[in-house]
């Protein structure tokens, strides 16, 4: 079938990009190029984990930021406790997943906005509570006590990238995705062919969580420190959902555009107008919500295949492998 | 009509009430394997309401649905599902995201189902509805009569064992209502089904039975014949069709 | 705890739980009349604290003046929106609708960041001195913040119960489509609606910044706790807002007294938990399903 041939393609397309982004530190390359890399990769990861939760299910979290830095906190006390990083790592994990648990039980499985109030108080829980606990430092924070050397996080998280990336297009040929969207377009319709919602909804909110975990802990790595209102920042849990949201929502290399695009415009507005930033960034969801539907990938394929075919009336694009 | 317990689906004095409305009184139905049973009824008379809480949309207050020897009674749409009970929804309800053969792909097969639904079945059941060639068009693009089928084709990806038709022809021009009415008779085969249905005129002729419902109560049952000629039933609702 | 005390604690409680129930309301009567989660009803807010803050730093008005001037630009903008943005919106999917309105959002913070910085804005001019009552003290300028909650409150509830235009919008609330065929002008009443929920927030925007300090993210704080109050309250339901605005302010003020304002926050918010779990409608259980 055509579209197992393009995942397939699509899928190694993935892999060969991510080592070539993975090897970059080790060419010499310069550290902006490779903080680039770096911060384009962590958008990425983050917009793929939406992309899986809100994306596919079309219910909107505005944790992902707060889960990323759950799993950064999680990481940093038990590498500081002397754990090897893997440890660590796996600590981030368990502990964003520990929190998407949390969140499912008490919103999940209500329909429309009660999970997404239950993402957005989270956010506020998770930055009062660092404040608060010794065992995250308090408002001071909290400092890795071992300095990690740059190419591990930046590996880590071009392979967290790459990985959820992975995922996505996976899913998305599957009758796992398949149905996960049948949930996302029509709950009750959904149910009287036999789909379960509330079992999927919350595990696919764990596996997205798991990611943030992931991103979160390697992060960690690469900053060495953290800070209750830096890593809780609304800014994270904005980014997760605006790079997938402007670059195609529900397809598999959309938030790949809207890293990229996200990450372009950044620096542009760095130096040009950096108060501009969110105003931006809102006006763009804005627009691409308001008039393109599904984001700019999408768009810009439908645009492609019209110009492809003359005459022929072109039905909406499939939910295809590659976008 | 026979009150038997070999009825595939046994539905015994169920009731439910809105609020201060009574909506359905104590109704009591059964269908069996390879009947078509149709339910009618002018609006408000509770048909819609008693469909509804077969399919699992809501609760009884009271009373027991039971297919094949098992209490179906308080088990949610997907459990019913599973069990084989399928239906269709009066205004279409597709996943336009989907394509038309995904939005069959995305059916679960029910626990009594012989095999695993796979591209195959979703391809023969898309091909029996007349759809075969849209599979790979996206569901948006359909109109309402193709998306009626496609959710017909749907239903039926889980291979029901009863099957429950809401209001299968509305909104359709009299061409398009006979063949879905066709379709209907055609993949009939040993599945049990109950049809609410508004237009009389079209569905009463294929329905192996019939009841018809007012106020929230059954007022008559039996054969299409009788129905047509029981004065009650005239009287409450076919009057002005058959003066 | 002696009377005074309790007394005190009170008041404060009355006061913030009435700026709370006045935002709330707004969200209440949006979600009630539209179906919609407005996130973007925090700017109102924002709105009417800066432009109290700019009549009285620059114009050296006194901040009263600021509640009508903010109540006019918060339902002129409260229109534009609706007509340029919310009306588009009827038809679409949840995730749509919460995106453009979230979106907005971001538009407003940024606007506000840009135009003001982050920093800290206050100022004193405003109804001067204390009362006594009972024993505790009462600032004039809370006296009147209280006052201007339960006036706007009251007159609101007394729109929606009594006026045309009330039982219009409650036949909305109600079954949409049964009011449209009934000849309820519904374009109408959702402007209506959408302009006075956003005045209302401008109005208690520009109360805070009287007794608070205003910055940019100002509006969205307060939409973070009107978020519990209505789900609190049940979602569409005035009465509830504002009787839930008033509980969560009497539960912030004694938290803030018993532990810190830290604490007395976690706890407003384990709250919202709390009754998604135990009762999603709303504590008397006659929200709309969310």
């Amino acid at each position: 079938m055509m579209l197992r041939a393009n995942t397939g393609l699509a899928a190694a397309a993935t892999i060969a990009l991510c080592v070539a982004a993975a090897s970059l530190p080790f060419l010499g390359v310069s550290a902006y190029l490779t903080a680039l890399v770096y911060y384009a990769a962590l958008y990425l990861a983050l917009g793929q984990a939406w992309n899986l939760m809100s994306g596919l299910t079309g219910y909107v979290s505005f944790a992902h930021g707060a889960l990323a830095g759950v799993g950064a906190y999680a990481a940093v006390i038990i590498l500081n406790a002397g754990y090897p990083v893997a440890f660590g790592l796996m600590a981030g994990v368990a502990a964003s997943a520990l929190a998407s648990l949390f969140i499912s039980i008490t919103s999940l499985l209500l329909r429309g906005v009660a999970f997404t109030f239950a993402t957005l108080f989270f956010q506020e829980l998770a930055l009062l509570f660092t404040r608060k606990l010794e065992i995250t430092g308090g408002a001071g924070g909290l400092v890795l006590s071992k300095i990690m050397p740059v190419w591990l996080p930046y590996v880590l998280m071009v392979a967290t990238a790459s990985s959820a990336t992975l995922l996505v297009l996976v899913l998305l040929n599957s009758r796992a995705g398949i149905r996960l969207l049948a949930i996302k377009n029509d709950e009750d319709a959904a149910a009287a062919i036999g789909i379960e919602a509330r079992s999927r909804k919350v595990v696919v909110f764990c596996a997205s969580a798991i990611i943030c975990g992931l991103v979160g802990g390697t992060h960690a790595l690469f900053t060495s420190a953290l800070y209750p209102d830096v890593v809780f920042q609304v800014d994270l849990s904005l980014i997760a959902l605006a790079v997938p949201m402007i670059g195609g929502v529900g397809t598999a290399f959309g938030p790949v555009l809207g890293a990229i695009l996200y990450m372009g415009a950044r620096e542009i507005l760095q130096v040009i107008a950096p108060a501009l930033h969110l105003i931006i960034v809102g006006f763009l969801i804005l627009l691409v919500t308001l008039l393109l539907r599904d984001g700019l990938g999408p768009e810009l394929l439908r645009l492609w295949r019209r110009m492809r075919v003359r005459n022929v009336q072109v039905a909406p694009p499939q939910r295809g492998a590659t976008l | 009509m026979s009150f038997a317990p070999a009825q595939l689906l046994d539905v015994r004095n169920v009731s439910k009430r809105f609020g201060g409305l009574q909506a359905v009184a104590d109704v009591t139905l059964a269908v069996d394997r390879g009947e078509l049973l149709g339910l009618f009824g002018p609006n408000g008379a509770g048909k819609t309401t008693t469909f509804n809480m077969i399919a699992g949309a809501f609760l009884p207050d009271s009373g027991s649905i039971v297919l094949d020897g098992e209490d179906i009674t308080q088990y949610a749409a997907p459990r019913r599902a599973h069990r084989g009970v399928g239906r269709t929804f009066q205004l279409v309800r597709p996943f336009r995201d989907l394509t038309v053969l995904e939005n069959l792909l995305a059916a679960m097969p029910s626990d009594t189902a012989v095999k695993n639904p796979d591209a195959e079945r979703a391809r023969e059941l898309l091909s029996r509805v007349g759809l075969i060639e849209r599979a790979d068009d996206n569901a948006s693009a359909l109109t309402l009569g193709m998306l009626k089928r496609l959710e017909l084709a749907r239903t039926l990806m889980i291979s029901p064992r009863v099957l429950l038709l809401d209001e299968p022809l509305a909104g359709l021009g009299e061409r398009e209502a006979n063949d879905i009415l066709h379709l209907v008779q055609a993949i009939k085969g040993d599945t049990a089904i109950i049809m609410v249905e508004h237009n009389v005129r079209l569905a009463l002729p294929i329905c192996d039975n019939a009841i018809v419902m007012d106020a929230g109560a059954v007022l008559a049952t039996g054969k299409p014949d009788a129905i047509r000629r029981n004065p009650a039933v005239i009287q409450a609702y076919l009057g002005e069709e058959y003066a | 705890m002696t009377p005074t005390l309790l007394l005190q604690l009170v008041i404060n409680g009355l006061i913030f739980g009435g700026l709370l129930a006045l935002v709330a309301l707004g969200l209440a009567l949006i979600f009630g009349v539209m179906r919609l989660v407005n996130f973007a009803h925090g700017i109102f807010v924002t709105l009417g604290a800066y432009a109290t803050y700019l009549l009285v730093a620059n114009l050296k008005l006194s901040p009263l003046a600021g509640i009508p001037v903010s109540a006019l630009i918060g339902a002129a903008i409260g229109l534009v929106v609706q007509e340029l943005v919310i009306r588009r919106l009827d038809n679409r999917p949840d995730l749509e609708k919460l995106m453009v309105t979230y979106a907005l959002a971001i538009i407003g913070l940024g606007f506000f960041s840009a135009t003001f910085g982050g920093d800290f804005r206050s100022y004193s001019a405003g109804p001067r001195g204390n009362i006594a009552f009972l024993g505790a003290t009462i600032g004039w300028r809370n006296l009147v913040v209280l006052g201007v909650c339960a006036i706007a409150g009251l007159a609101t509830i007394l729109m929606v119960d009594r006026s045309r235009v009330g039982l219009g919008l409650r036949a909305l609330a109600q079954n949409r489509d049964a009011a449209a065929t009934s000849g309820v002008n519904v374009n109408l009443l959702q402007r209506y609606a959408f302009g006075l929920a956003s005045a209302l927030a401008a109005v208690s925007g520009s109360l805070i910044s009287m007794i608070g300090t205003t910055t940019p993210q100002v509006g969205e704080e307060w939409l973070l706790s009107s978020f519990v109050v209505v789900v609190i309250g049940g979602m569409g339901s005035i009465g509830g807002a504002i009787a839930a605005g008033i509980a969560v302010g009497l539960v912030q003020s004694f938290a803030s007294y018993f532990t810190d304002d830290g604490w007395a926050r976690i706890t407003i918010f384990m709250l919202l938990y709390v009754v998604l779990v135990l009762r999603p409608r709303g504590i008397l259980g006659r929200g709309l399903p969310i």
